[in-house]
């Protein structure tokens, strides 16, 4: 009952849409195949950032944990920083490489007409941008599923074949369901990205979603014109999402502490290419945004004016992350050994739409909702509704995919002990933790990025700090405010984080947690 | 101990999600939020009221506001008070569709009578204009666009932008052509704009940042967004377009285009006193020189107040004659060929 409350409640703006479609859709008639080249070209956009994000970040996380780098937990998480900085600014960083007498004009001097900037307002730049700002996602999946894989098989493959081969038929097979799975996220992200595009002058089909909807105002009609959009990506995340379950893939738990036996220092070449990639992801956009902000002055200034909005950048990323965990935790726990039946595509309906039609659903959604809820909509609460229902399925599969890496007769044994408060806080929530933190931390992390439903969504009087960052972009020729306040944006998400990744109420060695659940299970019974 | 710890910080971070109580007007304005937020700071400084306002991004200017106010209107939960519209179409259409209220601000009394509405549905002040901004070091002076038809010219091949016609002022002015050139000369002028490869771009500001980089050399814009590149000395000019040049057919020169803020009560407004009071403050003489004096260079409509410093304003400007209902109508008219045109 508490579940189908639950999912009701957050599917809501997905039924409007819905309903708004039906009643237009007779007036409106099928499929307009003029746009079917325009998606064609979106889906070919994606493809190919999904296989700069792949080569790039694939590349690396197999060179990273093949060798011995120092200090790997530290290079992993810095690994991360380029999604944490709004896509917008990225788009700035590469304009100011690409000015005349620039980077870019520099290297390539022979792709440049004199007095004119490097051409990057196109499909090729626009691929190679979107590749590369998510290509630590593909780092992320690959580098956590080869830790995944136990010394004893890596030992027993390397006797057999060798150390090259046994890499290719033994070590990435078992790391492919990871690596799909990053390659479906990615491969939707970038497919439903409207500002990096925009920005770039190429239009794709969520930036005529947006600019379509925005001229025609109808929910309906959007969505409508939308339905391609979301087969595609609903067909490429369940596609992932299949093989990945397959293999009981999990973000989660499982990794090895030790070293590979085979992991030695790494070479000039490993060097080479982690530093290669990690500066142009990394070190670039954050150096170009330490040199704009250029002075202390200048972040004072941006905190003095913009406080309000750097907390609640925090606040939104803190709330929503913690919200949609701790109702993935509502839709998962108790764990039974009964398998629930849910929909999965379905499920994965919110993250596949473009942002534009959750936003837009959320505003007609005001004039249809009881009275004593409009509060909601007046105050930062509304960003973190409308976060959790856009990111809430990822809070919820992170947690299920956990779930199921721990072993089924601790939860038999779990099942014994009834399903009363006690088991849920002694037993069910210390071993879900894992998964409720990745879950929390990809929701927070990408519901702080979100642009084109908090531009509809924001109150009066409640301008985000993202859409503050994206208003910059255009009213801030120097960029210097632009810069202070990308980074208090990077702060205020590493914040939150780390309030994640550090504070376990259950915090105990997994052993013992495991061998608890064996004692109380047992007691239970 | 360390929940306890979290849900103590979570209800004080919890607490920013709230909106405080107490005197408030909430305020839509699609007018550059660097150039309304002090405006509105200082509304908010002499009057002691908060001021929530809700601004409009750049690429979907105006539109997304007016959709807003209709959504809100049809739904019977106006949240807005006032609305301050940094052009005068969507202002007139919100009037038809009976989202406004009147109200007969004494600060308005001394403006111009074409920039006031009938039944006092709306004001309007500091005007902007539709100007050609141009990269100095990529177009020589001799070479300089007259007209806004220089911009289908093959000169201006792949080198000329303006922003979204379907959004805030770049429409306005469509409607403007519309109703002044006919239906088919304005077709067939962003046919030929299209044609010569024009760049659509986000917004009037995203305009002149590709002119003033030299992405491309010249561009449509506004006053406002070029005069905030030439004092920062970016290498731009602005030519106020179609003070000599004839288009065929025509006897007079076409004049340049300007544009009015307009302000208005939201029908249904939840803090009307509030609303009424704000609007007092944007009409008044004092707000229209400070628009005047800031980054904005917005042109007062009035007698007497000193008009802002923009070089290359011809003493005697031109401007183009057509009432703001033509124009409107012609917005309303151009909204289909500009969507078939347009969003593709």
């Amino acid at each position: 009952m508490t579940r189908g409350l639950l999912f009701a409640a957050l599917f809501a703006p997905i039924a409007y849409l819905l309903v708004s479609a039906a009643t237009v859709a007779a007036d409106h008639g099928g499929l307009d195949v003029a746009v079917l080249p325009l998606l064609g070209r979106t889906i070919g956009l994606a493809f190919g950032a999904s296989g700069v994000a792949l080569v790039s970040g694939g590349v690396v996380a197999m060179v990273f944990e093949a060798r011995a780098f120092p200090a790997p937990r530290i290079f992993r998480v810095l690994a991360f920083a380029p999604l944490l900085l709004p896509p917008v600014f990225q788009v700035a960083v590469w304009e100011r490489l690409a000015e005349p007498g620039g980077l870019l004009c520099t290297l390539l001097p022979f792709a440049v007409e004199s007095d004119k900037p490097f051409p990057i307002r196109n499909f090729t730049s626009a691929v190679i941008l979107l590749g590369l700002n998510y290509s630590p996602i593909t780092f992320f999946f690959l580098s956590h599923a080869l830790r995944a894989i136990p010394n004893e098989l890596l030992t027993a493959a390397r006797l057999h074949s060798g150390s090259w081969l046994s890499y290719w038929r033994v070590q990435l097979p078992l790391a492919m369901p990871s690596f799909l799975a990053g390659a479906g996220l990615t491969f939707t992200f970038t497919f439903l990205s409207y500002e990096v595009p925009r920005l770039l002058e190429v239009t794709t089909y969520p930036v005529l979603v947006n600019t379509k909807f925005e001229a025609l105002n109808s929910p309906g009609l959007a969505f409508l014109f939308a339905i391609p959009c979301l087969c595609v990506s609903c067909s490429v995340l369940l596609g992932s999402q299949a093989w990945a379950n397959r293999e009981r893939f999990a973000l989660s738990g499982r990794e090895r502490g030790e070293l590979r036996p085979d992991q030695r220092k790494p070479g000039l070449v490993a060097w080479i290419v982690f530093l290669l990639w990690w500066s142009i992801c990394s070190v670039l956009p954050f150096g170009l945004l330490v040199t704009l902000a250029a002075s202390l002055s200048t972040f004072v200034r941006a905190f003095h004016t913009d406080w309000e909005r750097i907390l609640s950048s925090a606040f939104i990323c803190f709330s929503t992350a913690v919200v949609a965990a701790a109702l993935a935790g509502v839709a998962l726990l108790p764990v039974t050994h009964t398998r629930r039946r849910v929909l999965v595509a379905v499920l994965w309906l919110p993250v596949a739409l473009p942002g534009t039609l959750l936003g837009m659903a959320l505003v007609h959604f005001r004039g249809v909702i009881p009275e004593w809820t409009l509060p909601v909509y007046d105050g930062w609460w509304i960003l973190v509704v409308g976060g959790v229902l856009r990111f809430f399925p990822l809070a919820y599969f992170a947690l299920q995919a956990h779930l199921r890496t721990i072993p089924d007769h601790l939860w038999k044994a779990a099942e014994l002990h009834g399903t009363d408060r006690e088991r849920i806080l002694r037993l069910d929530l210390p071993l879900a933790w894992p998964g409720l933190v990745t879950g929390a931390v990809a929701v927070g992390l990408f519901a702080s990025q979100e642009l084109a439903a908090t531009i509809l969504l924001a109150p009066p009087g409640h301008e985000p700090l993202i859409v503050r960052i994206y208003n910059l972009l255009h009213y801030d020729p120097e960029g210097d405010a632009l810069a202070a306040l990308c980074l208090f944006h990077v702060l205020s998400i590493v914040f939150v984080m780390l309030i994640f990744l550090f504070v376990n109420p259950w915090k105990r060695p997994r052993s013992e947690s495991v061998e608890e659940v064996g004692s109380v299970s047992r007691s239970g019974a | 101990m360390i929940l306890t710890t979290l849900a103590v910080a979570f209800t004080v971070v919890a607490s920013l999600g709230c909106t405080p109580s107490g005197t408030e007007v909430v305020v839509y304005t699609s007018v550059d939020e660097v150039f309304s937020a002090p405006i509105l700071k200082e509304f908010e400084r002499q009057k002691g009221i908060r001021v929530r306002a809700r601004y409009d991004v750049e690429a979907d200017k105006t539109t997304g506001l007016y959709h807003l106010l209709v959504a809100e209107h049809q739904s019977g939960r106006p949240r807005a008070d006032v609305f301050w519209n940094s052009e005068v179409s969507r202002t007139l259409l919100l009037a038809e569709q009976g989202v406004l209220q009147p109200y007969a601000s004494p600060s308005a009394a001394d403006l111009p009578s074409e920039y006031r509405s009938e039944g006092d549905l709306w004001a309007g002040f500091g005007v902007r204009a539709r100007i050609i901004i141009y990269n100095r070091r990529r177009v020589p002076e001799a070479e300089l666009p007259e007209s806004i038809q220089d911009l289908t010219h093959e000169r201006w091949r792949d080198e000329a932008g303006i922003a979204h016609p379907l959004f805030g002022t770049t429409l306005t002015h469509v409607g403007a052509l519309w109703a002044t050139l006919g239906k088919e000369r304005t077709e067939a002028y962003f046919r030929a704009l299209l044609a010569n490869g024009v760049k659509v771009l986000a917004g009037n500001s995203t305009v002149r940042d590709r002119v003033a980089s030299g992405e491309i050399k010249i561009g449509l814009t506004d006053t406002d967004d070029a005069v905030v590149a030439l004092r920062k000395r970016l290498p731009v000019g602005i030519v106020f377009p179609d003070q000599k040049t004839l288009w065929s057919g025509r006897e007079v020169p076409l004049g340049t285009f300007v544009i009015p803020n307009t302000v208005s009560l939201v029908q249904g407004a939840p803090n009307a006193a509030e609303g009424q009071k704000l609007i007092d403050y944007l009409l008044s003489r004092e707000t229209e020189a400070e628009l005047a004096k800031s980054a904005s260079a917005q042109i007062p409509v009035r007698q007497g107040v000193d008009p802002p410093e923009i070089p290359g304003v011809p003493g005697d400007l031109r401007r183009m004659n057509v009432s703001f209902a033509d124009v409107t109508l012609g917005v309303q008219d151009a909204r289909q060929f500009l969507e078939q045109t347009f969003v593709r």
